[in-house]
């Protein structure tokens, strides 16, 4: 495997890093039910939950570029989703241009919504990767484990992180067998072969992992999460998620 | 001497319809270290993945240890054996060498300090000292390899399978896999190869695989009877 894991700046050693991570866990996602739960035009509140996760991103010590480089997988799909919605949803209309002998609406409401999601997921996303990048893996899922959270999801969870990089590594496997092979054809022969090589990227990721987990069980796995980060709420973990909830809380209902 | 590894009758198709042996049988018994041979896709691996319960469907007897194969035995077989796979990718799937190495002892409920001290003394054991933090993706694959092996090793099975041990290394990777492999000399060994060399160091028994069964089983003179040997296919 030559990607790298998503827990890869997991061995830092900051006050994010250090802190128990039933409480970060309980933490992000307050601040994350926060951020969906903000209406959509409050754009002064998305500003400041911004401002919030950059502080937090600081006292990680994550490298910032990093952070917001990956954070931007989101942008895409949101486009796919969001960005159309400003052209068909509404009646007040803010602007209007012409393609050819069509004449094209921007709408207020559409405009409002396009924000509001793009705001929510990317703040979102960016809470997640910092919980992800800030904690070992193993360790998170045993927190979400103690937390009660349920056993199937756990497993889940775990295998897709494991899959996902088998797929991107067979992904890249098959990049290079095709690229030394001198890629080159015609746009529709070309669809073609990207079809059929998305069905054997997927057919032999599932063979893979099939190994993987066949590997997993001949040493002993029986689907229990083992990590030896200890549990421990100590001082830091009760100021940490007190300050950061009294913010997160003000900033939330607060008036501005 | 005890038979530590007892199949009778057994046949394996996979459910596309490959068929890949019918009625073989095989004994290894204890201590006892035995190579495999045979042109690629002979079945060879799954061999393995059957006597390890790694498949479960199957027609005929295997008893491992005394264990006959069903979901009663099956944890209890595993214990038992420490299994090298093919590719090391499939066997390295954390993202820390020291992660990969304790892992099966993880699941063992081996203390913290236990688990850090066997997995330290493997890795000097096979030249990665000071590696427990490194990416395991960051190693090149004669290093996965001895993590693989390490993460095998360090479990301390009775029996081990080993699926192509010494295939694409380079000859230094190669000898000191050969050296630790021969050290291990309490147990038994299945050992799947291409490298002859290597069986006639490692090995008493040869068995050539090949047209869904056992072609040959029996003395390593075998290895250097070239005629049988094209005969087999190889
Ligand atoms: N998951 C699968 N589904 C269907 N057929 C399979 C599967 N895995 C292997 N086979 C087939 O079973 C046969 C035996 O495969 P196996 O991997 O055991 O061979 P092998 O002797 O280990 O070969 P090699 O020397 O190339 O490693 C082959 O014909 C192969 O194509
Ligand atoms: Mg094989």
């Amino acid at each position: 495997m030559h990607h790298s894991f998503w827990d890869k700046h997991s061995h830092i050693n900051s006050i994010i890093h250090r802190l128990d991570c039933r409480v970060k866990i309980i933490v992000f996602t307050l601040l994350l039910l926060a951020i969906v739960t903000t209406p959509g035009q409050d754009l002064i509140r998305f500003l400041l939950f911004g401002t919030v996760i950059m502080l937090i991103i600081f006292l990680s010590r994550l490298p910032l570029i990093y952070v917001l480089k990956r954070s931007l997988i989101v942008i895409p799909f949101v486009l796919l989703i969001a960005f159309f919605i400003i052209f068909f949803n509404g009646t007040e209309v803010v602007s209007s241009f012409n393609i050819g002998r069509f004449k094209i609406n921007v709408y207020r409401e559409g405009l409002l919504v396009f924000q509001n999601v793009l705001c929510k997921s990317w703040l979102s996303v960016l809470c997640l990767l910092i919980l992800a990048e800030s904690t070992e893996f193993n360790y998170l899922l045993k927190g979400l484990e103690k937390l009660r959270f349920p056993r199937i999801m756990i497993l889940v969870i775990s295998f897709f992180y494991r899959y996902v990089f088998i797929l991107i590594d067979q992904l890249d496997r098959m990049r290079h067998a095709v690229e030394s092979r001198g890629f080159k054809a015609k746009l529709a022969r070309r669809i073609k072969i990207l079809g059929s090589m998305i069905g054997w990227l997927f057919i032999s990721t599932y063979d893979r992992a099939e190994r993987v987990y066949m590997a997993m069980l001949s040493r002993g796995f029986t689907g229990h999460i083992h990590s030896f980060r200890k549990f421990k709420i100590g001082q830091t973990d009760i100021i940490f998620s007190l300050v950061l909830l009294s913010l997160i809380l003000y900033i939330r209902i607060g008036v501005f | 001497m005890q038979n530590i590894i007892d199949v009778k009758n057994l046949s394996f198709s996979y459910p596309d319809g490959t068929v890949v042996f019918k009625n073989i049988d095989l004994t290894v018994s204890d201590g006892e270290s035995v190579g495999i041979i045979g042109p690629n896709g002979a079945g060879k691996s799954t061999l393995l993945m059957l006597l390890d319960g790694l498949i479960d469907t199957h027609n005929g007897q295997i008893i491992i240890s005394g264990m006959p194969m069903n979901k009663k035995h099956i944890p209890g077989i595993r214990e038992k054996i420490g299994f090298l796979f093919q590719d090391p990718d499939d066997q390295i799937f954390m993202p820390t060498v020291f992660d990969n190495v304790a892992f099966g002892l993880a699941n063992k409920n081996i203390s913290e300090e236990d688990i850090k001290e066997k997995v330290t003394r493997i890795l000097n054991y096979i030249g990665l000292p000071n590696h427990e933090k490194r990416l395991a993706n960051h190693l090149s694959f004669g290093q996965r390899k001895l993590v693989s092996l390490a993460s095998v090793l360090v479990m301390e099975p009775d029996i081990f399978l080993l699926d192509e041990p010494t295939s694409n290394l380079d000859r230094r990777e190669r000898r000191i896999i050969i050296e630790f492999i021969s050290k291990l000399e309490g147990q038994a060994k299945i050992i799947i190869s291409h490298d002859y060399d290597a069986l006639q160091q490692l090995c008493s028994k040869i068995i050539i695989m090949g047209d869904n069964q056992i072609l040959y089983s029996g003395d390593k003179k075998v290895l250097s009877d070239d005629a049988f040997l094209n005969k087999c296919k190889l």
